[in-house]
C-alpha cells in the first residue's frame, strides 16, 4: 500500500454541527401525533412479595387506554443470554426499581398521572446485599426457575443457587506453584454496583401494525441483537420485526442489551396501529433499568523474588442484582482475561455472576475488564510492596509479549501489542523516575500510581459485520452499515477507511448514520471496541468490490484491461497514462455512450467480516480461543492528597495504548481522553449508595456525581502502533480500554499518597482520611 | 413533567401577590372540600427548581397554583432598601435586630443566586451562594427559595444569620373582604424567628433581607466540603463574620437543617482571643454547642465533625 493519504487526519465530525446545535434528532424526538403514552410504577422494596396490584383506580382515570400488571403476561420472560426477566414483576420484586405494573394513555401527562393511581402492597423479604450473603448457606434463592431458563451453551447456571453463571480458569498446575512459591500474596477487594449515566434515558418506541409487524425505535446499541431477543422473548419471527436505531446519546455499554423494547412492544401489540412510547425519566434510567456490577474479589499471586509471577487464585464475584442479562457474559469476559496482561503460566479463577437484591447489571465500557484489573492490580501492588520493588518495574518484568498465552491457554501472535513500549510512555509523562511520592510544603502530599489493561472483545465466535457502498449523481460513496452512533464518532473513522480506499476526499464519502434491521447489512452489536475493526473491514470490502466493478464499467469507454485501470480523486484513469480516464461520477450509475447507449447500472460494493478462528471455552478449564484481538496499554495518575482532611484530586492521567493504527487521531484521543474522566468518576465517586433495606439513596443526578469539567486533571495521551495484521490498516479496537486501568492506577497512586493499601471503590475523601485513622489513630 | 393542572399567576406587586394567593387558597380550600385527596394549596413560585422536581417525583407533593413572585419589585431590589418598606411593622414582638434607620443593605427575596454571586455587596453571601450547585443552576435558583426551601442546605441562609439580618414580608391582611388593608408589610429579626428553618406563616411572601453595613464589610470566612467534587450538597458550610464582640457563625450540612446559636457564637469568640490550648479548647466548644453532626449517604457523624473541627481552625485564623 503507498503512503496513506487520509488516514491519520482530524477532519471535524460530519454530526458535529447537529449535535452542537441541539439539532440531532434521538428517539424520543420522533414521537409522531396519535402516539400512546406509557409509564410505570416502579417497585419501591429491593425485595418483596407482591400482595396485590390494584389497577381499577388507574383504569378509570382520564384518557387511559389500559392498565398493566406482571399477570398480563404470566409466561414470558425476556432476557438477553438467559431469559430469567418478566416484562413486569410476577409476584415476587427483587430489586427497588423493577416494574410493578404499566398504564398507557393518550397523553404523557394522563399516563403520569394515571399511573399514581395505581394501589400496589407488598410483604417486604429480607434482601440479599452482597454476592457473598447471595451465596452463604441457606441464602434465599432469588429464582428458582434458574434450571429451565432458556440459555445460551456459554452460560453455565448453577440452579438452586444464586448463581447465574460460573465460568472456570485451570491452567497449569497453579497447587504446585503456591506450594513452592517464595512469595505469595493476598488481598480482598470490593465495590459496589453503579451506573452508566449516559445523557440520553433509554427510551423505546414501539408499534404493531396492522400487517402484524412490530416496528421499534429505540435508543439502541443493538439493533439486531433487539430484533433477535424479541424474535426469542415474544415468539414472533425475525421478518416481522424491524428495529430502528437512530443516534444514541451515549450507550457506555448500557443500551447493548435489550432493555425497555420488550415491554414497549407487548403494551403496542395491545394496541395495534398505535404507536406506544416508553421513555425512562432520569431517575428510572438509573435503577430501574440496569446499570453495572459490583465486585467482590479474592486474589492471591504466587511469585518469585523477583517479581516473576508464578501463580494467580483468582476469584471474582459479580453482584448482578436481580437479573442475569449481559453480567454473566461480563464475568465470562472477565475470566477469559481475568490475570491482566501478564504472563502467568498457572491460573486458577472461578468468575460468578451472583444474583443480588440489587438492581440488575448488564454491560459497561470494559465489560468485566475494570472490574478484574481493579482486583489484580491492587494485587500486584501488594506484590510491590511485599518485594520492595517499584510497581512499575513490576508489570514491565511480567508483561504479557507474543508467545505467551492467555489465562485460556490462546497463544498472543505476532498482532499483540507493545506493552512495554507502553509503560515506558506514561512513566515518561508522569515523570516516574523523579519519584513516586512527594510531601508539598503545604503539608499535602503528591503521589504516582500505574497500571497496565488489555481486552479483547468479548463476542461470539461468529460476530459480523456487513457494509455496502453506493454511489450518488456526484461520485460521492455513501456507505451503510448497521453500525450505531452512540457518541463514539465511529461513523467518521469508516469514512476515513472509506476515503482511504477509494482514495478519494473525505468529505466526498458519507456514511449512513441510521441503523434500521430492514435496511442495513447485519451487524452484530455496537459494543466491545469492535465497529471500526469489524465494520472497517466490512467498509474495506465494500469499497474494494465497488472498485472492482467501476474498473469493470469504465473498462469498456476507455478501451483497456480492468487491470491497468486506477481510482483517485474521483476519478477513474490509466495507472500509466493517468490524464486518460474518467470522472466517478460519470461510471458510479451507468456509462452513457454519445448516441445515448447506457451500460453499467448503480454499482453497489459488498463488503463482509465474520471473526476470524474463535472457540467456545471448555467448561472445566476455561481452554479456547475467545478473544480476538488483544489491546493494550498501560496508564497513570498523580495525585495529590490532604491528610488533614481526605481531599484528593488527580492533577495528571496518561494512558499510552497499543492500538495498531490510528486511522483518526482527534477521535482516537477523545476516546481515550473520554475514558479516562470516565475511570476517575468510577475510582472516586461513582456508585450507588443503599439503605439497610437495600434501597438505592442516589438514584438521581443531585446525588449520584459524576466527573465534572472543571475537575479534570491534565491529560497525555500515546500511542504505540504495532499494527494489527487483520485489522483495517492494522487498525484495532480502542474505544473502552482507556477506562480500565484507571481505578487501579488512582488506588495505587492514594495507597501510596495515604500509607495505607486502599481495597475498596469508590476512594473518597471520607474513606481515605478513616483509612489513614485506621492505620495510625 | 408535572402531571395535572397548575394554575399560574404572575402578580406585578406584593399585594397583587397576596391577594392572588389568598384567591387561590380559598379556591383550593374549596374544592378540597369536596375531594378526597384534600386541597392543593397554592404555593410562591421563584426558581422552581425545587417545586418543579418535587413535583414530578413525588405524589404526595400537590401542586394547584403557582404565584410567581419575579415580577414582585421588593423582591428584584438590591442595594438600598425600596421606599415601599420603611413603614413595614416590626412582626410580633420588635425581638433583637438593628434598630431600623441604621445604615444596611437589601437583598430582594427573587434575586438570582447567580447575582448574588456576582455581586460585590455583601462578600460573604456571594461566596456562600457561588456554593451552591452550578452556574447554570444558580441562574434559576432564588435567595428566596434557597431560604425557605425543605432541603436541609439552604447555605444562603448561614451568612444572613451571621450577620443577625432582617427579614422583610409581606402577609395577606386581616379582613380585605370587609374593606380591611389587603395585606400587612412586615419585617422581623432572621435569627428570632429562625428554629432549625424560617416557618413562614400562611400565605407570608418573603421579600428580601436586611443586612447592617457593618456585617457586609466585617471580615469574613467561608468553609465549605463535599463529598467529593465542588458541586455537591455540602457536609458542611461554614460562615463566619468578625463582629464587635468577636465572631458569628452559621453551619450549614452538617445537620438535618442550618444551625448557629448564641452559644456557639460565644466559644468562637473567646477562640479569637486565645491560643494553644485555651484555643483549641473554645473551638471544641464552639462545635459542640451546635451538636452532634448527621451521618447519611454523603458522609458519617465522625468525618463531618472532623471536618468542622479543621474549619473552626481555619476560621479562628483567619479572623484572628
Ligand atoms: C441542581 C441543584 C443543586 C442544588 N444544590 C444546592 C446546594 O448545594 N446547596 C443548597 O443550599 N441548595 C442547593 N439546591 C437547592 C436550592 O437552593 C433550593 O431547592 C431552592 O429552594 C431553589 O430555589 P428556587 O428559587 O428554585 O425555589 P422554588 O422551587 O421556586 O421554591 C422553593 C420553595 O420556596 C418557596 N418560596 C420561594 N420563594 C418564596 C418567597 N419569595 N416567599 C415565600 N416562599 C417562597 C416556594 O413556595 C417553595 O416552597 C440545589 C438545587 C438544585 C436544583
Amino acid at each position: 500500500m503507498d503512503h496513506a493519504r487520509y488516514l491519520g487526519g482530524s477532519p471535524e465530525r460530519t454530526d458535529a454541527p447537529a449535535k452542537t446545535g441541539g439539532a440531532l434528532r434521538y428517539t424520543d424526538d420522533r414521537v409522531r401525533p396519535g402516539t400512546l403514552h406509557a409509564a410505570l410504577l416502579y417497585s419501591p422494596y429491593a425485595h418483596a412479595r407482591i400482595a396485590s396490584v390494584d389497577l381499577s383506580r388507574a383504569e378509570a382515570a382520564p384518557g387511559v387506554r389500559g392498565a398493566f400488571s406482571g399477570a398480563d403476561w404470566p409466561d414470558t420472560l425476556i432476557g438477553l443470554y438467559m431469559g430469567d426477566k418478566p416484562p413486569l414483576a410476577r409476584e415476587t420484586v427483587r430489586y427497588y426499581g423493577e416494574p410493578v405494573a404499566a398504564v398507557v394513555a393518550d397523553s404523557e401527562a394522563e399516563t403520569l398521572a394515571a399511573i399514581r393511581l395505581v394501589e400496589a402492597s407488598f410483604e417486604a423479604l429480607p434482601p440479599l446485599a452482597s454476592p457473598r450473603d447471595s451465596l452463604a448457606p441457606g441464602a434465599a434463592v432469588l429464582h428458582p426457575g434458574l434450571g429451565s431458563y432458556r440459555r445460551i451453551p456459554a452460560i453455565l447456571p448453577e440452579p438452586g443457587t444464586n448463581v447465574a453463571n460460573r465460568t472456570r480458569i485451570r491452567k497449569g498446575d497453579p497447587e504446585e506453584a503456591f506450594a513452592r512459591a517464595p512469595v505469595v500474596v493476598s488481598g480482598s477487594f470490593s465495590f459496589p454496583p453503579g451506573d452508566h449515566a449516559a445523557m440520553e434515558p433509554r427510551v423505546a418506541i414501539a408499534e404493531y401494525g396492522l400487517d402484524g409487524r412490530l416496528t421499534v425505535t429505540s435508543s439502541t446499541q443493538s439493533p439486531f441483537g433487539v430484533r433477535t431477543l424479541l424474535a426469542k422473548g415474544l415468539g414472533l419471527p425475525e421478518r416481522r420485526i424491524r428495529v430502528i436505531a437512530p443516534p444514541v446519546g451515549g450507550g457506555f455499554g448500557g443500551k447493548a442489551g435489550i432493555q425497555l423494547e420488550p415491554l414497549a412492544c407487548l403494551l403496542a401489540m395491545r394496541f395495534p396501529g398505535r404507536p406506544v412510547r416508553l421513555a425512562n425519566a432520569r431517575e428510572a434510567d438509573m435503577v430501574s433499568s440496569p446499570g453495572r456490577p459490583g465486585l467482590e474479589s479474592t486474589v492471591r499471586i504466587a511469585a518469585e523474588r523477583d517479581g516473576a509471577i508464578l501463580a494467580m487464585d483468582i476469584e471474582l464475584l459479580f453482584d448482578s442484582g436481580a437479573y442475569a442479562d449481559y453480567a454473566v457474559n461480563v464475568s465470562r469476559a472477565a475470566a477469559v482475561a481475568c490475570t491482566g496482561p501478564y504472563k502467568v503460566p498457572n491460573v486458577k479463577a472461578d468468575a460468578l455472576c451472583v444474583y443480588t437484591n440489587h438492581p440488575f447489571a448488564t454491560a459497561f465500557r470494559g465489560f468485566g475488564h475494570i472490574e478484574l484489573s481493579y482486583a489484580t492490580e491492587r494485587a500486584l501492588d501488594l506484590l510491590a510492596d511485599e518485594l520492595g520493588m517499584d510497581p512499575a518495574a513490576l508489570r514491565e518484568k511480567n508483561a504479557a509479549q507474543p508467545g505467551h498465552t492467555t489465562p485460556t491457554g490462546a497463544v498472543l501472535d505476532p498482532n499483540t501489542g507493545d506493552l512495554p513500549a507502553c509503560i515506558a510512555l506514561v512513566k515518561e509523562r508522569l515523570g516516574w523516575d523523579e519519584g513516586r511520592r512527594r510531601l508539598m510544603p503545604d503539608g499535602k502530599v503528591r503521589a504516582k500510581g500505574l497500571a497496565c489493561f488489555w481486552k479483547a472483545p468479548a463476542i461470539p465466535t461468529f460476530t459480523d459485520a456487513g457494509a455496502t457502498l453506493a454511489f450518488a449523481e456526484d461520485g460521492s460513496a455513501v456507505l451503510t452499515t448497521g453500525v450505531v452512533e452512540i457518541g463514539q464518532g465511529c461513523f467518521d473513522g469508516l469514512r476515513l477507511i472509506v476515503a482511504e480506499a477509494l482514495r478519494m476526499d473525505p468529505s466526498m464519502v458519507r456514511v449512513e448514520p441510521e441503523a434500521d434491521t430492514d435496511r442495513s447489512p447485519h451487524d452484530w452489536t455496537t459494543a466491545a471496541s469492535r465497529s471500526l475493526f469489524m465494520a472497517g473491514r466490512a467498509a474495506l470490502g465494500a469499497a474494494e468490490d465497488a472498485v472492482a466493478q467501476l474498473k469493470r464499467v469504465a473498462s469498456a469507454p476507455l478501451r483497456c484491461p480492468e487491470e491497468d485501470l486506477e481510482i483517485g480523486d474521483g476519478r477513474i484513469y490509466l495507472r500509466d497514462d493517468p490524464a486518460h480516464g474518467l470522472p466517478i461520477s460519470a461510471v458510479a450509475l451507468g456509462y452513457v455512450y454519445e448516441n445515448g447507449n447506457a451500460i453499467g447500472g448503480p454499482i453497489i460494493g459488498r463488503g463482509r467480516y465474520i471473526a476470524r478462528g474463535l472457540s467456545g471455552m471448555d467448561p472445566e478449564s476455561g481452554e479456547g480461543r475467545p478473544g480476538l484481538e488483544w489491546t493494550m496499554g498501560a496508564e497513570g495518575v498523580e495525585l495529590e492528597l490532604d491528610p488533614r482532611d481526605g481531599s484528593c484530586r488527580v492533577l495528571r492521567s496518561a494512558c499510552a495504548m497499543d492500538v495498531g493504527k490510528v486511522i483518526h487521531p482527534a477521535l482516537a484521543r477523545g476516546q481515550l481522553v473520554g475514558a479516562m474522566a470516565m475511570g476517575i468518576g468510577y475510582a472516586t465517586r461513582e456508585a450507588f449508595s443503599f439503605d439497610s433495606r437495600q434501597g438505592v439513596q442516589n438514584a438521581s443526578l443531585r446525588d449520584y456525581k459524576l466527573l465534572r469539567y472543571g475537575e479534570d486533571p491534565e491529560y497525555f495521551v500515546d500511542f504505540v502502533e504495532t499494527p494489527q495484521g487483520d485489522g483495517p490498516y492494522g487498525a484495532r479496537g480502542l474505544g473502552e480500554q482507556g477506562i480500565i486501568g484507571m481505578p487501579g492506577a488512582i488506588a495505587q497512586a492514594a495507597s501510596l499518597a495515604a500509607g495505607v493499601q486502599l481495597c475498596e471503590l469508590p476512594i473518597t475523601p471520607e474513606y481515605l482520611w478513616t483509612s489513614m485513622r485506621k492505620e495510625r489513630p | 413533567m408535572i402531571p395535572g393542572d397548575v394554575v399560574y399567576l404572575k402578580p406585578e406587586s406584593a399585594e397583587e401577590a397576596v391577594e392572588a394567593w389568598s384567591l387561590a387558597n380559598a379556591a383550593s380550600a374549596a374544592a378540597g372540600a369536596a375531594s378526597a385527596r384534600g386541597a392543593a394549596s397554592p404555593r410562591y413560585l421563584a426558581g422552581g427548581t425545587e417545586i418543579l422536581t418535587t413535583a414530578r417525583r413525588s405524589a404526595a407533593y400537590a401542586v394547584g397554583a403557582l404565584v410567581d413572585v419575579k415580577a414582585v419589585p421588593e423582591a428584584k431590589a438590591a442595594g438600598a432598601l425600596p421606599d415601599s418598606l420603611a413603614g413595614a411593622a416590626w412582626l410580633g414582638e420588635a425581638a433583637g435586630g438593628a434598630p431600623y434607620g441604621a445604615d444596611g443593605l437589601y437583598f430582594g427575596a427573587a434575586l438570582p443566586l447567580a447575582e448574588l454571586e456576582d455581586g460585590p455587596l455583601f462578600p460573604l453571601l456571594s461566596n456562600a451562594a457561588r456554593g451552591v450547585a452550578d452556574r447554570t443552576t444558580r441562574n434559576r435558583l432564588s435567595l428566596g427559595g434557597n431560604v425557605a426551601g425543605q432541603l436541609p442546605y439552604r447555605e444562603a441562609v448561614l451568612p444572613l444569620l451571621a450577620a443577625g439580618a432582617l427579614g422583610y414580608s409581606a402577609l395577606p391582611g386581616d379582613a380585605p373582604a370587609a374593606g380591611g388593608a389587603k395585606l400587612r408589610l412586615v419585617r422581623w429579626g432572621l435569627r428570632s424567628r429562625f428554629d432549625k428553618r424560617l416557618a413562614l406563616l400562611p400565605g407570608e411572601l418573603l421579600l428580601g433581607f436586611w443586612v447592617p453595613k457593618a456585617a457586609t464589610e466585617a471580615r469574613a470566612a467561608y468553609v465549605r466540603k463535599t463529598r467529593t467534587g465542588p458541586i455537591d450538597y455540602p457536609l458542611i458550610t461554614l460562615c463566619a463574620l468578625r463582629t464587635r464582640s468577636g465572631a458569628a457563625w452559621a453551619l450549614g450540612g452538617a445537620f438535618p437543617y442550618p444551625a448557629r446559636s448564641d452559644e456557639a457564637d460565644g466559644a468562637l469568640s473567646e477562640a479569637l482571643s486565645a491560643s494553644g490550648d485555651a484555643r483549641a479548647g473554645a473551638l471544641g466548644r464552639a462545635a459542640a454547642a451546635l451538636g452532634e453532626p448527621r451521618s447519611d449517604q454523603r458522609a458519617g457523624a465522625e468525618y463531618r465533625a472532623a471536618l468542622i473541627a479543621l474549619a473552626l481552625e481555619t476560621v479562628a485564623e483567619e479572623l484572628a
